[in-house]
């Protein structure tokens, strides 16, 4: 395009300056694959948040039906309270 | 679309398109499967290749229409092919890929333990606080026709619990698990939000009633497994009522609309190859908040499926030897048993042994023989996928008396990383006092592949990341070897099953 860059330089779509600026603000805005890893990043964090409400409900199952009962028990029954801990799992 | 053959290696198919096809063998309906796009070979599927040794009349319908109808030859045995239960019961391919006695060959006289069972959970989740119904194909069987589905092969309940929270959620079904089970039913769990209760019928005939947990959550509709939708409370509140083989049972205030949203606008089509379209979205909610405690289960359910019939190969393995010869008095933990064979001669050379798996149906054999000959070895169904299981074998075996001893061979790569990261805390546990666990997997170098290989069942892991791992529970690697392992039942890269494969032993000493 020889002759653009002979125009002034508010009429120049091509102006260095103009460039400039498209390159600067082009910079800031992430690329596609950018775009792409940083929502499989953010779907990888979902789901490890996710998981972590079974992981609360099999701890807290736990404390409750297991920890409790055998805090109250004497030494003798504490087979007892696991084995009725471990059967009532299923399988 | 057209059939071009049939075969002892499957069915094929020129032109695939969507279609329902239907695979009548000896004139009854044994398979049915949804064609696409591309398929060439349909291979058969693996629980029906047993019975494919000698001739049958063979008729393929697509869509309905009659696309192959011959006679072929499957293999040399003389008898004819016969798709039925070692109690002669005719047995249909069901929608999971198992061999089940639909509901529609059972006569209806047999369907009564089912609608008991029915009844019964029914009755008890109700009292439990949460508003149950048949759901999924039995209430798409009861609103159509009044009855099951005759292609069908279990039952499924849900509920609607006043609940919204996962946490709360997977609590509640842990409650509603313990209520069924102290009324004697069998529970086996599917996930944090779903179980199947074992019905037993007079007749022998074992089938599910799977319980599924809904909710309403933030304007949708939660149900599992498949359902996260938008949906209004008095869409399903209160329950009415709806028949099914005669009987009265609850149902959701709007039930076409509910089969509707699980089954499409064309619910009212009979479709016994119905398969879900699953929303990726969805899934990935569900199985963040309630699943990873299944991984493979069904793959090995399903590959001791017919193993109660007859006993294994009883030569132990190596790695049993080794633990023999090292730990001569110890009572050994065998996770991971399989088929029972090392558990069982550990115990005949003297050690007390307890032997765990979630495939049950693989040391069954041998459970059944070690209780009648009074063998020193004890069998039971552990999930140790499941946290609460794990912390429940590790406590047990905290109190066990004596010198003690674990053995692991294909566990940890038969597993996933929450499997093994709960192997590794049960070791903890059991062996904090002093003990070593021996384990065995097939090796690969580099970071654990994301995903499990459903070919193999076994997934090679990197013995560093399992020596770390171990380490980070408080394990103390005291040897390590590298070996070719055979017996995995696992085909080489391009070499025929069994052939051997790399594979490392670890011997671990815990302290706590």
């Amino acid at each position: 395009m020889s002759g653009v860059t002979d125009l002034p330089e508010s009429d120049n779509p091509w102006s260095r300056r103009r460039q400039g600026r498209l390159r600067r603000v082009a910079s800031r805005m992430l690329g596609v694959p950018e775009l792409r890893a940083r929502i499989e990043q953010l779907e990888a964090e979902v789901a490890e948040s996710r998981r972590l409400n079974l992981r609360l409900a099999e701890l807290t199952d736990v404390v409750q039906e297991l920890l409790v009962p055998l805090h109250r028990r004497d030494e003798a029954a504490v087979d007892e309270v696991l084995e009725r801990y471990r059967r009532e799992l299923g399988s | 679309m057209r059939v071009v053959s049939v075969g002892a290696d499957g069915i094929g198919l020129a032109d695939a398109d969507e279609a329902l096809v239907d695979v009548h063998l000896e004139g009854r309906r044994v398979w049915s499967f949804r064609a696409v796009p591309g398929d060439g070979l349909v291979a058969w599927p693996q629980p029906l290749r047993r019975f494919l040794g000698g001739p049958a009349t063979v008729r393929v319908d697509v869509d309905g229409a009659t696309g192959f109808d011959d006679e072929v030859r499957f293999g040399p045995g003389p008898d004819r092919v016969a798709v039925v239960d070692h109690e002669g019961r005719a047995l249909v391919v069901d929608n999971s890929g198992r061999l089940a006695v639909t509901l529609g060959d059972q006569a209806a006289a047999g369907h009564g333990p089912l609608l008991d069972a029915l009844e019964d959970v029914i009755a008890a989740l109700a009292g439990a606080g949460v508003a149950a119904f048949p759901a999924y194909g039995t209430l798409l069987g009861a609103v159509r026709q009044g009855g099951f589905i005759a292609h069908d092969t279990d039952a499924d309940v849900a509920y609607v619990s006043d609940l919204d929270h996962p946490v709360d959620l997977v609590r509640e079904s842990f409650r509603l698990q313990r209520v069924l089970q102290d009324q004697g039913h069998e529970i086996t769990r599917h996930s944090g939000a779903a179980f199947k209760v074992q019905v037993r019928a007079a007749d022998g005939t074992v089938r599910g009633l799977d319980v599924f947990a809904g909710a309403l959550v933030d304007g949708h509709l939660m149900m599992m497994g498949e359902l996260f939708t938008p949906y209004e409370r008095d869409w399903l509140l209160p329950l009415r009522t709806v028949e099914l083989e005669g009987r009265t049972f609850p149902a959701p205030a709007d039930p076409e609309r509910l089969l509707a949203t699980i089954y499409g606008p064309s619910w009212r089509v009979p479709d016994p190859a119905f398969t879900f379209d699953k929303d990726p979205a969805v899934e990935r909610r569900l199985d963040g908040w309630f699943r990873g405690t299944r991984a493979f289960r069904h793959h090995w359910d399903r590959r001791y499926s017919d193993a109660r019939q007859h006993g294994p190969n009883r030569r132990p393995h190596d790695l049993a030897r080794l633990v023999h010869e090292r730990e001569t008095a110890a009572t050994v933990v065998d996770l991971g048993c399989g088929r029972g064979q090392d558990a069982v001669w550990l115990a005949l050379q003297g050690h007390r042994v307890l032997g765990l798996d979630f495939a049950e149906a693989g040391f069954a054999h041998l459970a059944d023989r070690a209780a009648r000959e009074g063998w020193s070895v004890d069998f039971h169904s552990a999930n140790l996928l499941e946290l609460r299981h794990a912390l429940a074998w590790g406590a047990r075996l905290a109190r066990l008396d004596g010198p003690r001893a674990i053995t692991a061979r294909h566990l940890l790569d038969a597993t996933s990383e929450r499997g093994r990261r709960h192997v590794w805390r049960l070791c903890r546990m059991a062996l904090g006092a002093g003990g070593r666990s021996y384990v065995e997997f097939l090796t690969a170098s580099g970071p654990a592949p994301a995903g499990m290989d459903p070919r193999t069942l076994l997934t090679p892991l990197d013995p560093d990341l399992v020596a770390a791992e171990a380490a980070s529970y408080g394990a103390r690697v005291v040897e390590r070897t590298t070996h070719e392992a055979t017996h995995t039942g696992q085909p080489g890269t391009d070499g025929p099953p069994d052939h051997a494969l790399p594979a490392c032993r670890m011997v671990m000493e815990w302290s706590s």
